[in-house]
């Protein structure tokens, strides 16, 4: 289900399979790769790290010789981009760029269409055309009626969406000349779910878990990577690393509850991340992710820190395991958060619920942490408010 | 898609579990809790077994398995009203398609995974919608009905937390969420504030959730029993937008109460976007306070605080009912309590036989092999006679050869007396059982006779029969010993069977005599089917468990002991063969 951004080259090159036709894209993708660009002709060069506006952000050179070409990447390895994309360029009019866009719905494919596509596409809004089919031979049929794409890119393209699992297209723009049909862009998310049925050239290594990113490897990065390894759900977001109170939430509904509440108690400046840990992770996970956090809580630079273990009464994940895994993450950082005086704000119910409040109970109490802790009994909301209060 | 409470609320569900989790059990907790007289789960789809053992209060039972949807049986198939898919996200799919397909009387189904691709979720939908049954999920933990069902994780799975969730009342408060974690969080505060509800439904939080939150409110609006509509909500999606739309073309009258999680993305940066169909197309602002607002304009009461949404829902002013409805509670009283029991990591029965103080040998070791007390002192007799017989059979026997020239290379005694049990096989020593299986299986299918022309059509052997040695004229005075002991069966159908065979053989051969195994298992045979009394099922079990080659390895055990005991007094040394007595090719 969750979807994610393929990167141009990924996706042109399994749409060329589909269209039958034949791909001539570069895709540069390690930085010691070795390339080389034939000349003699023309090229468009763009950064392809599956983020968009790359137009207007200088990430792109259109018509452009194979030296130009060459000489244009590296200047971007410079700013430190790695990822990019070069293929042949294709002469053309600006006033025949075309624009469409295909998403799955619900009702089954919504499509956005203008003859009048290219990058200043939000000015031409009165020139779309939107509709919606509910299968997919409706959808070949309307496509071939309603745009001037051609009956063969269209049955390509269809397929193409269904076979591959995508979720959203976009090319912006295209052009036809004559009965082919060039997309100069082609933005794609697809069904990360469906990784088992799909082509495994989707696998590439520039868009790892979709997001663009220039950045270091850090909090968030690690527990992606974390996330990889389990069925269970991890995810975190550092909203600002040097606040006050540090977040490990259970599931993710109660983690919106106990976030919103730091929100709505006119003190969110204090909030230093957000995330959550559902699903049943085993006890090492969730040692690594709570270890993520407390690394995080330790260099933030403020006075005053707490760290909220919270979350609902769960389901299926088994507290006893999950709180031995918070205790194994604790153990070695106890001393530091001592010194540091953070004290630990623990609400939280399940399989198991006792006896894995009783033995974080032992600990924190053992190490001077405990701030307090509780189950169901105690609104959702208090250990945050606790926890608040403590920090300001 | 027509999720129907009033369909939901009957007392003789049959369930099937498509996997293989704990859930299983929490379901039986929750029936028998409510005092139903039979479990709801009929049949469970899973590889690796024929049967699955879980608890109905505290009497096992046995639920069959089956290793595909397309396996259940047409008898159990027809009282299908719901499943439960427990498989990972690449498989449930396929099988829920195969479930919606299968069982004619199917009302609806849950997908508990996460990471089923959003084609396949709606293609589910879809085949659901043309059968008229409803589906909920994927990533559910499923739909609770207090009094009826609990379809799902939701609400726990230890017997303890299933406790706990049996004291909730029938209300007339509907609890609809996306988040499973919530959908617990909320009826426990129900569960607290000593509160009813109606029925409680998490959706699951998929793009195309095949109920989809405002599915669920309208199956809140159409069930008589509920009052009022309690929703939890999260930003992201228009699904929100749906519910307001549907407010106000008069499709839901009843009063909401909504809280809708996310106003913490308001500190976030907005991720870069996508393309530009988002900012084309006109969508409506998916954060968690615009929703509000477009719901609070229609009438819902919206709440920014949690704790007031939890107050407020937990205090409505409705009438909650009894736990279980009369219906529901079938013929058993409503129990409280889910009596102690621990899945235990391995079971054992046998440690509790108990014989007599005066009991022999032979009496208490058979009482332990069998796991049960034993009827006749017959039965005593031959297994005291047979241990005696079996115990030795001299030293040039190959196990005891096995044992002496280990003992000889100086191993010690468990070593060199498995060394000699370890020739006990197909050749020697370990023909008991095939004999055993031979006179059971033949003698019930046909008479000597056709035993005698099927093995001579095959040119095979018959376990049982043939010695090198002992002959018609040089019969193995051991056989005769252990015959004597069948004569006090009255039928003594397989000994008869075993001399029947053994007189057509004599005929080609007169080596082919009924030797000593073919003996003692023809005689053992009549001895526990008629003195002992066991079934025809438990003596093809204990053939299946090798049991009458048990009966050599006992007493043998002690011949190879004996021999280790006494290589060591004699201590020869190291035994090496001759070169004159090996033929190197």
């Amino acid at each position: 289900m969750p979807r994610v951004k393929a990167s141009e080259y990924t996706a042109k090159k399994i749409l060329a399979t589909y269209t039958n036709t034949k791909f001539s894209g570069i895709g540069v993708r390690e930085n010691d790769q070795k390339f080389s660009i034939p000349s003699g002709k023309k090229y468009v060069v763009k950064v392809d790290d599956g983020s968009k506006r790359r137009m207007k952000r200088g990430l792109v050179n259109v018509d452009v010789s194979a030296v130009s070409a060459k000489k244009f990447v590296e200047a971007l390895k410079k700013k430190r981009f790695s990822k990019f994309y070069i293929e042949p360029f294709v002469e053309h009019n600006i006033e025949d760029e075309q624009y469409i866009s295909i998403d799955r719905v619900r009702e089954g494919y919504t499509v956005m269409y203008s003859k009048s596509g290219g990058i200043n596409i939000e000015d031409s809004k009165d020139s779309l055309v939107t509709f919606t089919a509910p299968k997919a031979a409706d959808l070949v049929s309307s496509l071939i009626k309603k745009t001037d794409l051609s009956e063969k890119f269209v049955r390509g393209l269809v397929e193409y969406f269904d076979n591959e699992h995508i979720s959203f297209l976009e090319i912006n723009p295209f052009v036809v000349k004559g009965n082919k049909v060039y997309a100069l862009d082609l933005a794609v998310e697809r069904d990360s779910a469906a990784d088992f049925f799909v082509s495994p050239d989707w696998q590439d290594p520039s868009t790892s878990s979709g997001q663009a990113s220039l950045e270091v490897e850090g909090p968030k990065q690690k527990v992606q990577a974390l996330a990889e390894t389990t069925p269970a759900s991890l995810s975190l977001e550092v909203i600002n690393k040097d606040a006050n109170v540090f977040m490990l939430l259970s599931g993710g509904g109660a983690s919106l509850v106990l976030a919103d509440a730091a929100h709505h108690k006119k003190h969110p400046e204090v909030l230093a991340n957000y995330g959550e840990y559902s699903g049943n992770p085993t006890r090492e996970v969730v040692r690594e992710y709570a270890g993520i956090i407390l690394d995080m809580a330790l260099r933030s630079k403020a006075k005053k820190k707490a760290i909220v273990i919270a979350g609902g009464v769960a389901n299926f994940t088994d507290i006893l395991q999950t709180f031995s895994g918070i205790v194994d993450a604790l153990e070695p950082r106890a001393t530091k958060l001592k010194q540091q005086k953070i004290k630990v704000y623990v609400r939280r119910g399940g399989p198991n619920e006792e006896a894995g409040r009783e033995m974080l109970k032992k600990f924190l109490e053992s190490r001077g942490l405990l701030g307090s802790i509780g189950g169901s009994k105690i609104p959702l909301t208090k250990v945050m408010d606790q926890a608040i209060d403590y920090v300001t | 898609m027509s999720l129907s409470l009033l369909k939901l609320r009957k007392n003789n569900h049959g369930i099937v579990v498509i996997g293989n989790y704990p859930v299983t059990q929490a379901i039986l907790d929750y029936d028998y809790l409510q005092g139903k007289s039979e479990p709801s789960v009929k049949a469970i789809v899973t590889n690796g077994k024929k049967t699955a053992k879980y608890f109905f209060g505290d009497t096992e039972i046995l639920i069959p398995v089956y290793s595909s949807v397309e396996k259940v049986p047409t008898k159990i198939a027809t009282t299908i009203t719901l499943f439960i898919n427990l498989q990972s996200g690449r498989s449930a799919g396929a099988s829920s398609i195969d479930a919606l397909s299968k069982f004619k009387k199917l009302e609806g189904g849950i997908i508990f995974a996460e990471n089923v691709p959003e084609r396949v979720a709606l293609e589910v939908k879809a085949l659901a919608d043309s059968k008229k049954a409803f589906m909920i999920g994927p990533a559910s933990v499923g739909i609770f009905v207090p009094g009826y069902l609990k379809l799902g994780a939701i609400g726990g799975t230890l017997s303890d937390q299933i406790e706990k969730l049996a004291t909730v009342q029938r209300g007339e408060v509907a609890v609809i969420t996306t988040s499973g974690g919530m959908s617990n969080e909320l009826v426990h505060s129900f569960i607290n504030a000593k509160r009813g509800i109606s029925f409680a439904v998490s959706a699951g939080g998929d793009r195309f959730s095949m109920l989809s939150p405002l599915d669920a409110v309208l199956a809140a609006e159409k069930d008589s029993q509920t009052k009022y509509i309690v929703y939890f909500g999260e930003l992201g999606s228009d699904d929100e937008y749906r519910i307001r739309d549907a407010i106000k073309a008069g499709k839901i009258k009843k009063k909401l109460y909504v809280y809708i999680g996310g106003d913490i993305s308001e500190s976030f940066d907005e991720p870069m976007q996508f393309g530009h169909a988002k900012a084309l197309a006109k969508t409506e602002d998916e954060t968690a306070k615009a929703k509000r607002v477009a719901l609070k304009k229609v009438g819902v009461q919206t709440f920014e605080k949690y704790d007031s949404f939890i107050k407020t829902v937990t205090n409505l002013k409705t009438k909650d009912m009894a736990k279980t409805s009369r219906q529901a509670r079938g013929k058993n009283p409503q129990s409280k309590k889910i009596p102690n029991r621990k899945k235990a990591l391995i079971t054992s029965t046998i440690s509790n036989v108990k014989t007599k103080e005066t009991a022999d040998f032979a009496e208490h070791m058979l009482a332990m092999l069998l796991g049960r007390k034993i009827k006749s002192t017959d039965t005593v007799a031959f297994i005291d006679l047979i241990l005696k017989e079996l115990i030795d059979h001299g030293p040039h026997v190959s196990g005891a050869v096995n044992t002496i020239i280990s003992a000889r290379a100086g191993k010690d005694l468990v070593s060199s007396v498995t060394s000699g049990l370890l020739t006990i096989g197909p050749r020697f020593g370990g023909a008991l059982n095939e004999a055993a299986k031979t006179w059971f299986e033949e003698s019930e299918v046909g008479d000597a006779r056709d035993l005698v022309s099927k093995i001579t059509k095959e040119k095979g052997i018959i376990s049982g029969i043939g010695h090198r040695k002992y002959s018609k004229e040089n019969p193995d005075p051991r056989v005769k010993k252990v015959l004597k002991m069948s004569e006090n069966c009255k039928k003594r159908t397989y000994t008869s069977f075993a001399l029947d065979v053994e007189d057509l053989m004599l005929t080609k051969k007169s080596s082919l005599i009924l030797n000593i195994d073919g003996a003692i298992a023809a005689v053992m045979l009549d001895l526990l089917s008629e003195k002992e009394k066991l079934s025809k099922d438990e003596i093809e079990t204990l053939i299946e468990a090798e049991f009458f080659n048990a009966l050599f390895v006992i007493p043998r055990t002690i011949g190879f002991t004996a021999h280790f005991l006494d290589q060591k007094r004699i201590d020869e040394g190291l035994f090496r063969m001759p070169d004159s007595d090996v033929s190197e090719i």
